[in-house]
């Protein structure tokens, strides 16, 4: 028995270990990791298993399923192959919902990290112009934005980003009003470190973990939003989406209803995937006294 | 300055003034928006009467004071709106605010019951839900709630279709009444019952999932504090703690969202209406898009954005009420 | 032939396990532990020694199935209490056996108000009317002297202060004379003239009641002033018991006595001849007010003057203590002299140059001559920073060399007695004192002329505090640093300052040599504050022999 304080407990493992300890905890973020990684492959293969335009006549027009090798899950109405439809569609759902999540937390740290870190008429202002944003309906706003840009793919990237980025600001300007009063902070500011440097290097690491957790939901919304854009036939008319199939599905909903349950399958699983990759990635990250 | 108000009316009337910039603020925004938009109001005028001469043309944008500074034509454009002036539509050929007041009452009825569905429900299943947490039955309703949340509203109102109306023929597959029926009294209140029963089952559900997952947290959460605890030492039993220590303070963030929230519902409400054919606002906001009725469109923007920051401001007095800490004075 | 009545608690042999992958296996080994009515005892242990799971078993409260009771006797008036219903331990709790928290902020529900949460004991426990329930919940708010019974009883927990707060806690705890009450901490949350009217009200309504007291503290002070019996828990064993004199005076076990042997003593260093060295540090009609954000219609609020026309003098090598309770704005001065807060009115000197009237740019480069160190160990060191990287921060900000100021910050650990090999770590593989170490390091890299301590050791437990203590006063005479020291423990001041100066809202009330402040205080606010001292009658005994 000894009282001294000076002696050093062992030392832990590197912080990737700890962080997929924890992680592989909750065996549903397990799944969701899997799921994600399925749709990432898919998206990645698109082109492997099916090398032509997805948009393309395949075969004979409202194949059903389990037919035949060449169109495994089936054609509608125009003909077009079911199969890589889900598959390329991974690629665009994938890629608008990472972009689009770049350009809603890119706007959405600035913002949010301003507010925070400032407080005072800065806050208010910023804080104003929030609120108006969130106030206005999001679908509305991002249908009354297609419709001012145009259906192309980049418009529609940044009309999601646009209408996504009040969450994420609000939730960082949460975090930099109670990191700002941390006493780390205080200590950085006392040894003359920078404003800049005070925001980018000693605040926003540490408000990174919730804001990576809730980049998965912005993720995931985005795939929503921009599904429900296509469904409606507002989407880029260019590339092969889920939304856009399950809009053409719902004509032959009575004849053919895989034509839209395959892709609603596809849209269901990949926003699973994103919601469980965040519950598991806010254990692995915001770990918290578990009794 | 003391003037002697009851405290709920001071507080009612500091939480409106509040809302001021903002809508101030959404007045300057769908003014920036109509300026990108392609086309003003003269262009639209022209177009509807198949073309003027440049004289004429010129004559009519002053006329509209398209020709004022920004500045002055922003300053009419929001008095305009003050005034719920929403301009012409074209498409309609009637004044926009018409138009509006004629789908109003659609919209909010859709949203009334699918909001105090998806809140009782949701906030029901998630106290369940955590108070046996880890168990079976949490887990059943953890998942539903997932995957509820993760399934498009379009999605799931085609299956709600494709079960309910073509396989089992049991509800209408859309409109808001059976056309050529012409029911009177409570017939015509059933027969709008049943054309409601679809759309708002798939605008609860997901937000639903969305109220069940935050009471969940929210309730596991406050059961863990201090006062809980003291409770428990005083010799409460479960059932006790829960309503009159956990409830109510678990209410509290979930509270909050409900008026954040009434805004994605609201642009939720937009699919499910077009799906359904039910003249809501939702719909017209579609069909203008779609039609390019850019005044139709901001009037539903500003029409939204009110009803948004009263339902707000009514949460606000909701939370007051609710969270004894808040001093109304 | 008299029968002496069973004992009102009577552990033996209590066993408490903890979840695999918990830092022991088992929280409590082996427990015995009498308490007879009208007794007080004591259970004394750091944080870590599994005092409150103690605490837990004997109410059923155990956070179960992770952690629970596998072992021994818990029997309360002679009953076994383990293998008892949820019914019937619910009929005990709050009745026959109640709890006092820690945390009077947090132990009340906010939104109940204090009459109904009182009441809820009398509705939960007995057949009384409404009317006869308030009236026993009035009296009781008058028995713990709240000062207007009838409006607490209306009020919410927010609307009354921390101490009354906890004197609710009392009321609804001592409603129905139970036999049995057990005191978690009840005063660490409390400002020390608070603490001394709470302890003295325990003692007051459990003499009156007869009841047995279980009183958990990690505080040799407070035991000291309310204690009948002591017993010592180290991780989880008893290692020592007896009677307060016993224990205090002449404890046998060597954890006991270097547990004791770090309490400070409450004799302040001998008054030195009056300094002629350069002043350092001067501080003149300094003044802060803390405006309430206010705007449009949101209501008159007061605005609160923390710091009202302060003035001090530092002299190089000199420990100046800055004593008060909370609220007495001695926090703000520590913010203030730094700048990390902006004065209203006022300067600093700092050597000769005003830091308050200092251009941003002119303050950055002042800023390496003043440095602080933090409260909370916790918070005070960024935890995405190697602690190498933190401790060479400074230097390299003002233009040092990286690569040296790193080599400086590990010879800089070996200064304050950590190993260098532990550089490459993170902030939250230290322990808290090893952190407040890493702290004092991060402050020294700076070479600075003054060090501005706020609060340094009110976060650590009492051994490591005498430690960190130690290591400061050795730091101070060796380098001979200048020290600004905030503190509301007057022991740490008594141990550490040559001058102090004490505060009372906002203002400086006395000051002089902490030997003569100690002495003969001579303003009533500084009587009270002394006289309040947990066991200030008692010295601990010098056991120095054997303190690591």
């Amino acid at each position: 028995m000894t009282l001294a304080d000076t002696e050093i407990a062992p030392p832990e493992p590197p912080r990737y270990v700890m962080f997929w300890r924890r992680y592989k905890r909750n065996r549903a973020a397990v799944l969701g990791l899997f799921l994600f990684a399925l749709v990432v492959l898919m998206a990645l293969t698109a082109g492997i298993v099916d090398p032509g335009d997805p948009l393309r006549r395949a075969g004979e027009p409202l194949t059903p399923p389990f037919m035949n090798w060449e169109t495994p899950l089936g054609t509608d109405q125009l003909g077009r192959d079911v199969l890589s439809g889900v598959f390329y569609g991974a690629r665009i759902s994938l890629l608008i919902g990472v972009a689009a999540t770049l350009v809603a937390i890119v706007i959405g740290v600035v913002i949010g990290a301003l507010a925070g870190y400032f407080g005072g008429w800065v806050d208010d202002v910023l804080m104003r112009i929030t609120e108006a944003f969130q106030t206005i309906p999001n679908f509305v706003l991002l249908l009354t934005l297609v419709a001012i840009m145009g259906s192309k793919i980049e418009w529609i990237t940044i009309a999601i980003g646009i209408v996504s980025w009040t969450a994420p600001a609000r939730m960082v300007r949460a975090e930099f009003m109670s990191l700002r009063h941390r006493e780390f902070v205080d200590a950085a500011r006392n040894l003359g470190v920078s404003n800049t440097s005070i925001i980018f290097r000693e605040i926003l690491p540490n408000a990174l973990p919730p804001l990576v957790v809730y980049a998965s939901v912005i993720m995931a919304l985005s795939i929503l939003m921009e599904s429900a854009l296509a469904f409606l036939a507002l989407g880029d008319p260019n590339y092969a989406s889920w939304g856009n199939m399950i809009g053409q599905g719902r004509a032959v909903l009575r004849t053919a209803p895989y034509c839209a349950v395959i892709p609603g399958i596809a849209i269901i699983l990949t926003v699973l995937s994103f919601s469980l990759l965040g519950e598991g990635l806010n254990d692995a990250l915001n770990p918290r006294q578990k009794k | 300055m003391t003037l002697h108000m009851p405290p709920v009316l001071t507080y009612a009337l500091r939480r409106l003034i509040q809302a001021v910039p903002v809508v101030i603020l959404i007045m300057i925004g769908t003014f920036l928006l109509l300026k990108l938009a392609p086309g003003d109001t003269v262009d639209a005028l022209v177009g509807d009467m198949g073309g003027a001469d440049a004289a004429f043309i010129a004559r009519l944008r002053a006329e509209y004071g398209l020709d004022q500074p920004v500045w002055v034509q922003l300053w009419r454009y929001m008095v305009k709106l003050a005034s719920f002036d929403f301009g012409w539509s074209f498409v309609y050929e009637q004044p926009v605010a018409t138009v509006l007041m004629d789908r109003l009452g659609t919209t909010l009825l859709l949203m009334a019951t699918s909001l105090s569905i998806a809140f009782t429900a949701g906030i029901a299943l998630g106290a369940i839900a955590a108070r046996r947490a880890y168990s079976a039955t949490d887990n059943l309703i953890s998942i539903l709630g997932l995957v509820f949340y993760a399934t498009p509203s379009f999605f799931l109102s085609l299956m709600l279709m494709l079960v309910f109306s073509v396989k089992l023929g049991w509800l209408p597959v859309g409109g808001i009444k059976t056309i050529a029926a012409f029911y009177t009294g409570w017939d015509h209140v059933w027969d709008v019952a049943r054309h409601l029963i679809m759309p708002t089952a798939a605008l609860s559900l997901i937000y639903l999932a969305f109220y069940l997952r935050l009471m969940r947290a929210s309730v596991m959460e406050v059961a863990d504090l201090d006062y809980v605890r003291t409770a428990r030492a005083k010799g409460a039993r479960e059932g006790r703690l829960m309503t009159h220590h956990i409830m109510r303070n678990a209410l509290l963030p979930v509270v909050t969202l409900l008026g954040l929230q009434f805004s994605t519902v609201l642009g939720g409400s937009i699919v499910v209406e077009t799906i359904f054919t039910l003249p809501g606002l939702g719909q017209l906001a579609y069909q203008s898009v779609v039609q390019r009725d850019m005044n139709t469109l901001m009037g539903i923007i500003f029409l939204c954005a009110i009803i948004v920051v009263v339902v707000n401001f009514l949460t606000d007095l909701l939370y007051a009420r609710l969270d004894s800490r808040i001093e109304l004075a | 032939m008299t029968k002496t009545p069973p004992p009102v608690l009577d552990l033996c042999k209590l066993e408490i396990s903890l979840p695999k992958g918990a830092d022991r296996p088992f929280a409590l080994e082996g427990l015995d532990l009498t308490i007879n009515a009208g007794e007080i005892v004591c259970l004394v242990g750091e944080s870590g020694s599994g005092k409150s799971l103690c605490a837990g078993a004997i109410m059923g409260l155990l956070p179960e199935p992770h952690v629970r009771v596998t072992g021994g006797a818990i029997r309360f008036m002679g009953e076994e209490l383990r293998g008892k219903s949820d019914a019937e331990m619910r009929k005990l709790r709050g009745a026959d056996i109640s709890m006092i928290f820690q945390e009077p902020m947090t132990a009340l529900n906010p939104q109940k108000t204090v009459g109904w949460q009182i009441d809820e004991v009398l509705r939960l426990h007995t057949k009384m009317t409404k009317s006869e329930r308030k009236a026993r919940a009035l009296e009781m708010l008058e028995r713990v002297h709240i000062p207007d019974p009838a409006s607490a009883y209306n009020a919410y927990p927010h609307q009354i202060s921390g101490g009354q707060r906890q004197r609710v806690m009392i009321a609804m705890s001592l409603v129905l004379s139970p036999k049995l009450i057990i005191a978690d901490e009840p005063t660490t949350a409390l400002d020390v003239t608070t603490q001394l009217q709470i302890l003295k009200l325990i003692r007051e309504l459990q003499e009156e009641e007869g009841a047995g007291v279980l009183f958990i503290t990690h505080d040799f002070g407070v035991v000291a002033e309310i204690a009948d019996k002591v017993a010592v828990l180290c991780r989880g064993e008893l290692v020592e018991s007896g009677t307060t004199d016993a224990v205090l005076n002449h404890p046998q076990h060597p954890y006991t006595r270097a547990l004791i042997g770090a309490v400070p003593a409450l004799t302040p260093p001998p008054v030195k001849a009056a300094s002629d060295a350069p002043v350092v540090l001067k501080g003149t009609g300094l003044k802060k007010t803390f405006a309430a954000r206010g705007g449009l219609l949101s209501g008159k609020r007061k605005a609160v003057t923390a710091v009202k026309d302060l003035t001090f003098e530092l002299r190089q090598g000199e420990t100046l203590g800055v004593v008060g309770e909370s609220g007495s704005g001695k926090t703000t001065v520590s913010r203030i002299v730094t700048r990390l807060l902006e004065c209203d009115q006022g300067s600093v000197e700092l050597d000769g140059t005003d830091l308050l009237a200092a251009t941003p740019k002119e303050l950055r480069a002042l800023r390496q001559h003043i440095q602080m160190v933090f409260q909370d160990p916790m918070a005070s060191l960024n935890p995405r920073k190697r602690v190498v990287d933190l401790i060479a921060q400074g230097p390299i900000v003002h233009g040092a060399d990286p690569k040296k100021a790193r080599e400086d910050a590990k010879k800089l650990l070996e200064l304050v007695e950590l190993s260098p090999a532990a550089a490459n770590r993170f902030p939250h593989e230290f322990s808290g004192g090893q952190r407040q170490r890493i702290g004092i390091a991060r402050a020294l890299a700076m070479e600075p002329k003054v060090i501005v301590a706020d609060e340094p050791v009110s976060a650590l437990d009492v051994s490591v505090q005498a430690q960190v203590l130690k290591l400061l006063a050795d730091l101070r005479d060796r380098l001979n640093l200048s020290l600004l020291f905030v503190t509301h423990d007057l022991r740490v001041a008594a141990q550490l300052c040559d001058r102090i100066i004490v505060m009372q809202k906002g203002e400086i009330v006395e000051h002089g040599p902490t030997a003569e402040v100690f002495a003969n205080p001579k303003h009533p606010y500084t009587q009270n504050l002394l006289s309040s001292i947990p066991g200030r009658d008692w010295t601990p005994p010098s056991l120095h022999a054997d303190v690591a």
